[in-house]
């Protein structure tokens, strides 16, 4: 997608002719329209999101507050396991 | 099945988002479509006998212990399936599910009432010269909950995967010889229906979950 959009860009800068002509103006332009589309799906994911949030938050505040300790402590501990301290760092070279 | 190989890895992803797509959300209808009135009736049912023994403090869990038991049943019935893989054998899942609620539980408990929740340590009626050993005892088995509770879910289903993949296999290999393969598919057939007893393994688990719960906030 960037490089169509840098393609079109540079098609631009080159030639001084616009990407379309003037007559097919209400064809897709490529730039605007992926913006703007970009747009509307950011504004409806924010929509959905506080609409969930809305319904939501009595529970993730209030009711299941112990439940954020302990996943905590399972994030701790996987990162611990996952990656390992000092020791897990210097057998990496051995492979 | 062991650890999460690059097979695993990428799945996974997968094998936790199809649930989601199997559970359509009701319309603004009064009368929806025959799924989704079936799944409806099964939730309520579900969750009108879970939260029996609990008192009103516990109901604030029902969404939660409602979409866990949905969520485990949909995983495990759909690992069933050939060529599927089960996020639930998986330990670090089964643990990642069992520890925090089971801690979120005695926190529950040590936050409202601290002294009822540490008299669950000691039962009733003990003769007096057992009570340390019976307090080490009792902190023990509450330790292990959380443990016994991932394991147990893992082992069940790796183990059923497992007897599965074998007893298939050797199916597929007797194949010439063809009396065998009829007792052994038969075999495999009635393990795939006891395997269904991974829907009982839900009920095992959020049976469990809740009777942690129901003995931190009631008495």
């Amino acid at each position: 997608m960037c490089i169509l959009l840098s393609l079109c860009l540079l098609q631009k800068k080159k030639t001084g002719i616009p990407a379309h002509s003037a007559t097919h103006h209400k064809l897709f332009s490529l730039e605007s329209d992926l913006l703007r589309t970009g747009h509307h799906i950011l504004k409806m994911a924010g929509r959905v999101f506080s609409s969930w949030w809305a319904k939501m938050s009595p529970y993730y505040t209030g009711a299941y507050q112990e439940m954020w300790v302990g996943l905590g402590v399972m994030t701790y501990l996987y990162y611990k396991v996952s990656y390992g301290g000092k020791k897990a760092v210097k057998g990496k070279p051995a492979h | 099945f062991m650890s999460p190989t690059y097979l695993g890895i990428p799945l996974i992803a997968v094998a936790l988002t199809l649930p989601w797509i199997l559970f359509p959300t009701p319309s603004a209808r009064w009368l929806n479509n025959r799924l989704i009135t079936l799944q409806g009736w099964f939730i309520n049912r579900f969750t009108q006998q879970l939260l029996l023994p609990l008192n009103l403090g516990g109901h604030k869990w029902a969404a939660l212990l409602t979409s866990l038991m949905l969520f485990l049943i949909t995983l495990n019935m759909l690992g069933l399936l050939p060529y599927t893989f089960t996020p639930t054998t998986q330990l670090s899942l089964n643990m990642g599910l069992a520890v925090p609620l089971w801690l979120a539980t005695v926190i529950i408990g040590m936050r409202n009432q601290p002294t009822a929740a540490l008299g669950h340590l000691l039962p009733e009626g003990t003769p007096v010269p057992l009570i340390p050993v019976l307090i080490i005892i009792e902190t023990i088995s509450l330790f292990i909950r959380p443990l016994a509770l991932g394991v147990r879910l893992t082992a069940n289903l790796t183990a059923g995967h497992l007897l599965i993949q074998l007893i298939a296999t050797a199916a597929f290999v007797l194949l010439p010889l063809m009396p065998t393969v009829a007792i052994l598919t038969s075999i495999v057939l009635f393990l795939l229906t006891l395997l269904e007893i991974a829907v009982a393994m839900i009920q095992a688990y959020v049976f469990v979950l809740l009777l942690s719960l129901y003995l931190q906030e009631n008495v």
